[in-house]
């Protein structure tokens, strides 16, 4: 039955990582496809899709190895207690960033669009808030809580996506395929940050009910998002051309605010999009103060997990308050992801999971 | 004790929230705007601080919500002009903050009427569309007009149909059952791709007669964000002929000494490109439609197959016309305002390569363009 | 809990009681002192009956009857047990007490009735004498009798006043347990349908019952609800509501986590379902559990009607449902944050209502909501003759008047009264009570920050929705549950599947319990739907 024993079970997982994937990236893709391969940026994501398998491939084939364990106990089984304790920290450090600068992100555009005078202190603490509240809750009801929001974040995103599909001018995307290779490859490259939450799956396969599913459940996540990604970049550029793609700074609000339906019960669309697209945050967001606190007790072996929910509250705003404003903090999101992206995603699993092979840890399948 | 400072939080934020609601705005204390008239101001004060230039001179249109509803209110008339001169576009609403007593809003603002001489300048002109596209209360959807003349002379004038220029337009356009044939739509999301896909754009004229009865017709073409000429009515027929969007459009011809009306209900073309020995342009439309005026007798009818091929004849001799003055006015522009150099660039981008350089220089005056038409009728009415 | 379980201690200087109000006394074999004790319990009980009658004076064989007038049938005591102690008085038959102990002698020759049972604790005794049945001491012996000749003033069965149906049943629980008990029977004729009885309530004794399908219910679950009802003492249960908050999860939750009804057949359907029902004397409304929020929007009519209007219906009630906690929120987000997602006419016009209104939205909101729960409140509680005068005075004054007064602008009347409608038609009570309550929730925030705060207050919601669960079952089950049980619990959630293909039982039941219907062999039938069976024979005929 329902026990309190934080699983979660594969369907929840898969829904969880796609949710983490469908963050504040979404809304510029658009930008940074268009800037690799013009107006080709739609198969930049399914390029990406390759690296994007590598990277599934890195992770799982290290928690894989270590059924119902966790980054935690996995490193510390895996490397001599100090570095084990240092490459947490650097992970925990690594995700409360990540999460403090899409909280500005975040800030910034609830701040544009919808409320312009309200403090953006005012508007990144009550979300951060009401994160808290799920995360306190635990595993299990934030794999819950995903699997309900699922429908109320896609529904309406799918309603948008129709109206905006059926009067596209879809004569913007031709001339077709007038890229060479080389940007491509370069432009997958970098796009494949957008996979980056993949690392997530270095602590959620510890939680899973069937740990051998974690390959399975990364690779459809991120079939799914680079599905839907292609899709919202082909939408965008024949909506509003290509030109306005690379001019606007948060190209899919472009796209949305283009649709105006007159005389329908709804005469501005672009609500329902932030609808799905806030929804999605929240749950990117818990995650990202969920894992860094089960980090933080399970480094110390506290029995309850949420201990260390509230004191990162703070330090997650404070991260968020730093850029001084939108110019700096896109930059600064932007470079973070590209320098520090990768590091959870290939390398440091493929050496946790030579050395585990060299020490003979772990179940060899 | 967690719960507790959690709650404490919790409470403390949402006290804070409650005497914030910095955003909360009644919606009868905002003006909605429903129509922006935007025209060139004086060059008088060119040497004053940049901050008090009168570049533009945009005339905000506030109507009184209580007298357009047909309610009893305290204004004197149903719509209030507000003037302001100003350097920016962004200025001239601070300046207008200081003329009205509610906040102005532009999430209901349908039209943006621009004057002759802004669109003649394209410096000015190109600053107002960044202004306009960087406004997030404006929807991109918003309608955009050209007007031969002051814009803000049509905003301001009394149209005995509705009072609201703004309202007017909307209702114009959203309209389906109306025939395109006069004018093409321009919205500000639409224009702003067109200038960065091939910095040629046409907006719509706008005009009002005598009588005060405003008229939708004719356009003007912009290239490089710089009035290029005007189209009248027929011009612009044919430019929607071209582009594949003509609907309910009345072709008239004279067949056997009486006048035949023919109502095109469906429109497909296609331009295909031909790179023999010259380059040349085949635009091939297939129009479909009803015979709906003709003066028949008994020995005068049209139900007959033979008839109505030579009356498809006919048809299609009128329209190829009607096309061709729009392609000569086009060439004798020098402007591509039909499109044909994109189309070139998406079917054939290699070709396009060869082209571009010289493409506004004399490449498409030089271009020959054949136009192939094939009229269907599908019906005659219900009379023979 | 953090709390330390606080005794309920009845007052010290009574002997006769325990902490819990037992009565300590034991039954003792000699009568004199039986009918000592029983003096002194009943002391100054005016509706008591006592009488000693000697049977054979010789051997000293005497019984004691206690009763408590109008609670018993005296028919029963007087034809069945009196007279015939007085028969053979009169014929003055032989007593063989050698044989049979004293009890069962009496049982033997003169009750005769089947209902009559020994009991050898004092407190049963006077617990059955307070019930309404008879009591009878036996000179000699450690046990007493108990004649079940229970007959109270009771209110016949009749229809449920909350949960009405079109089609459907017309039976509702009613304050007699037993009635009650035997209305579920009626519907499940079956040896597993258990009654577990106990008595809850150190001073009102309540009869309280866990009814379930013992093949069905998960076992755990009847453990739990046992240990939860075990865990406090009380000295009254005078409804199921003191039940219903006792075993519940989260007490901090507005949502109810218990279901109530009225109705037999609901409750009935829900054993089979493995849930578990609870009876509580006195209280017309049975419990049921584990609840989910997908149970409350079942109405028992959805499965007597045909699929496509009651799933019509269903998506129905979710809608309303939804709206009857949102509707004053989003009115407020949209109108003072957002209007430009609101058409241009319909945003003039209702400016144009607003115009000369001195307060603002979010004031008339919820000085209108404020004034409705009123309304309804009087309405509830004021006699029936008057309940018209407030509907009138509701209607004309506040309405018409106030929106004549330009206090409030019509709008809101028409929002505050839509909302008023949608609460009204979310099938359960207490789930509407909820969310009453969490629509101040959604004004608060959406009046702070327009529809970005409303996404909050959703999110709140749901994230508490997520977390709640009953009886260890989630509380959003089977949305968010989906690949438990393979998905097939979305049968009957917002649409409701035709009943032949609701094959299975829902999570709630027990892994091996799980088919609720099938074929009953495949030789005559290969297709589930009904009908097809027949075309295919038709078609096999016409062939020929």
């Amino acid at each position: 039955m329902f026990s309190h024993n934080g699983k979660i079970s594969t369907r929840q997982v898969t829904i969880l990582l796609i949710l983490q994937m469908f963050n504040t990236n979404i809304l510029l893709l658009p930008k940074l496809c268009t800037y690799y391969v013009g107006r080709n940026g739609y198969i930049l994501p399914i390029v990406a899709l390759v690296i994007g398998i590598l990277y599934v491939y890195c992770i799982t084939s290290l928690t894989m190895r270590f059924p119902n364990m966790t980054l935690v106990e996995l490193t510390k089984s895996i490397l001599p207690n100090w570095l084990a304790y240092i490459l947490l920290t650097l992970f925990a450090i690594k995700v409360l960033i990540g999460t403090g600068l899409e909280l500005r992100m975040f800030g910034e555009m609830i701040s544009q669009v919808m409320l312009p005078k309200t403090p953006i202190m005012v508007i990144m603490s009550i979300i951060l808030l009401t994160t808290s509240y799920l995360v306190k809750s635990g595993v299990e009801a934030t794999a819950r809580m995903g699997e309900v929001l699922v429908y109320f974040i896609f529904v309406p995103l799918i309603i948008v996506f129709i109206i905006i599909a059926l009067g596209a001018d879809y004569r913007e995307l031709l001339p077709l395929f007038q890229t060479n290779i080389e940007s491509v490859g370069v432009g997958a490259l970098n796009i494949s940050f957008l996979f980056i939450p993949l690392e997530f799956l270095l602590m959620m396969t510890g939680m899973m009910e069937k740990p051998d599913k974690a390959r399975k459940v990364g690779i459809v996540a991120i079939v799914i998002i680079a599905i839907l990604e292609s899709i919202i970049i082909l939408l965008t550029i024949a909506e509003i051309g290509l030109g306005e793609t690379q001019r606007q700074i948060w190209p899919v609000i472009a796209l949305m605010q283009s649709i105006g339906l007159t005389n329908s019960v709804v005469e501005n669309q672009e609500v329902l999009m932030m609808t799905g697209w806030v929804l999605s945050i929240f749950m990117y967001l818990s995650s990202g103060l969920y894992f860094p606190a089960l980090i933080g007790s399970r480094s110390c072996k506290f029995k309850r997990e949420n201990v260390f929910v509230l004191p990162l509250v703070p330090i997650i705003l404070f991260i968020a308050i730093w850029p001084q404003g939108l110019v700096q903090a896109y930059d600064w999101y932007l470079s973070f992801q590209y320098y520090f992206g990768i590091w959870f995603l290939i390398p440091i699993p493929l050496i946790l999971l030579l050395i585990a092979k060299f020490r003979r840890l772990g179940s060899e399948k | 004790m967690k719960n507790k400072i959690l709650l404490g939080i919790m409470i403390s934020l949402s006290s804070l929230m409650l005497t914030g609601c910095w955003d909360n705005v009644e919606i009868n204390e905002r003006h909605v705007v429903l129509e922006v008239a935007i025209d060139k101001g004086s060059e008088d004060n060119l040497e004053a601080n940049i901050q008090d230039r009168d570049y533009y001179q945009v005339t905000y249109m506030i109507p009184d919500i209580g007298k357009l509803s047909g309610e009893n209110s305290l204004a004197e008339n149903v719509k209030t002009p507000i003037i302001a001169k100003s350097p920016t576009i962004a200025k001239s609403v601070d300046d207008i903050e200081s003329k009205t007593q509610n906040t102005l809003s532009f999430t209901h603002t349908k039209a943006l009427i621009f004057g002759e001489e802004l669109i003649k300048d394209k410096k000015l002109f190109r600053a107002a569309l960044d202004s306009l596209i960087r406004n997030k209360q404006i929807s991109r959807g918003t309608n955009i007009l050209a007007v031969q003349g002051n814009a803000g002379d049509i905003v301001q004038s009394d149209n005995y149909q509705n009072p609201m220029i703004g309202l007017y337009i909307m209702k114009y356009f959203n309209n389906t059952e109306r025939g395109t044939s006069h004018a093409k739509q321009q919205v500000l999301g639409n224009m702003v791709k067109e200038i960065q896909n091939t910095n040629i754009t046409t907006i719509p004229e706008i005009e009002i007669n005598e009588e005060g009865t405003l008229k939708i017709d004719g356009a003007a073409v912009i290239k490089d964000y710089e009035l290029v000429g005007w189209l009248d009515e027929d011009e612009v027929r044919g430019e929607l002929f071209i582009d594949g969007r003509v609907y309910k459009v009345p072709t008239i011809v004279e067949y056997e000494g009486e006048y035949l009306t023919y109502d095109i209900n469906q429109q497909k073309r296609t331009i295909s490109f031909k790179d023999e020995d010259k380059l040349q342009a085949i635009i091939k439309i297939i129009v479909k439609g009803n015979i709906t005026e003709y003066n028949s007798s008994k020995d005068q009818y049209v139900f007959d197959e033979k008839k109505i091929a030579e009356i498809s004849k006919l048809i299609e001799e009128q329209i190829k016309n009607q096309m061709q003055k729009t392609i000569n006015t086009s060439k004798t522009m020098n402007t591509d305002f039909l499109n044909i150099g994109l189309e070139l660039y998406r079917k054939h981008p290699k070709l396009w390569e060869k082209y571009k350089q010289n493409w506004d220089v004399d490449e498409y005056k030089k271009l020959p363009i054949q136009i192939d038409v094939e009229v269907i009728v599908q019906n005659t009415g219900t009379v023979e | 809990m953090r709390r330390e379980k606080k005794p309920l201690k009845i007052s010290k200087e009574d002997e006769f009681h325990d902490e819990e109000n037992k009565i300590s006394i034991e039954l003792s074999s000699d009568l004199d002192s039986n009918i000592k004790h029983i003096e002194m319990l009943f002391k100054d009980c005016g509706d008591i009956v006592k009488r000693e009658v000697t049977i054979d004076a010789e051997k000293n064989f005497r019984i004691y009857g206690v009763y408590t007038d109008g609670l018993i049938n005296r028919d029963i005591l007087e034809n069945y047990l009196l007279s015939r102690v007085f028969e053979f008085k009169n014929l003055s038959g032989e007593i063989d007490t050698d044989t049979y102990s004293p009890t069962k002698m009496v049982m033997q020759h003169f009750s005769a009735t089947f209902d009559v049972k020994e009991v050898d604790k004092m407190d049963d005794m006077v617990k059955a004498v307070l019930s309404g049945d008879s009591a009878v001491f036996v000179e000699g012996s450690t046990k007493g009798l108990v004649i079940a000749t229970r007959s109270w003033p009771a209110r016949g069965v009749s229809e449920p006043a909350t949960e009405n149906v079109v089609r459907g049943p017309r039976e509702g629980f009613t304050e007699t347990i037993r009635f009650n008990t035997v209305l579920v029977r009626r519907r499940i004729r079956d040896t597993k349908l258990k009654f577990k009885m106990i008595s809850y309530g150190t001073r009102s004794r309540t009869d309280i019952a866990l009814v379930y399908v013992e093949d069905i219910v998960k076992p755990e679950l009847v453990k739990e609800i046992e240990e939860r009802l075990d865990k406090y003492v009380i000295d009254a249960v005078f409804d199921s509501g003191y039940i219903e908050q006792l075993i519940e999860d989260s007490w901090k939750s507005p949502f109810p986590q218990t279901q109530a009804t009225e109705r037999p057949d609901k409750f009935a359907a829900s054993l089979l379902e493995g849930k578990v029902g609870i009876l509580v004397d006195t209280s017309p409304f049975g419990i049921i559990v584990p609840a989910t929020l997908n149970a409350f929007y079942q109405a028992s009519e959805d499965y007597y009607q045909r699929w496509q209007i009651m799933s019509f219906t269903r998506i129905l009630r979710y809608i309303v449902s939804f709206f009857s906690f949102t509707l004053p929120g989003l009115y407020i987000a949209i109108l003072n944050f957002q209007p430009a997602i609101l058409p241009t006419p319909f945003a003039i016009s209702i400016a144009a209502s607003r115009e000369g209104i001195t307060f603002s939205t979010v004031t008339e909101i919820i000085v209108m909501e404020v004034i409705f729960e009123l309304f309804r409140e009087a309405g509830i509680r004021a006699p029936g003759a008057i309940g018209h005068v407030i509907a009138l005075v509701g209607g004309l004054v506040i309405g018409q008047a106030a929106v004549d007064a330009n206090i409030i602008s019509p709008m809101i009347i028409i929002i505050i009264a839509f909302t008023a409608i949608c609460t009204f038609a979310v099938p359960d009570y207490s789930l509407a009570s909820a969310f009453r309550l969490v629509r101040y929730l959604f004004i608060a925030l959406s009046a702070a920050l327009g529809l970005y705060g409303f996404l909050i207050a959703m999110l709140i919601v749901l994230t508490h929705l997520s977390a709640l669960e009953s009886f260890k079952i989630p509380y959003l089950a089977p949305y968010n549950i989906s690949d438990q049980n393979g998905a097939r619990d979305l049968k009957d959630t917002i649409l409701r599947f035709p009943t032949f293909m609701q094959t299975t039982r829902p999570i709630f039941a027990r892994q091996i319990q799980r088919t609720r219907l099938r074929l009953k062999s495949k030789e005559n039938a290969t297709d589930l739907a009904p009908g097809s069976n027949s075309e295919k024979t038709n078609k096999v005929n016409s062939k020929k």
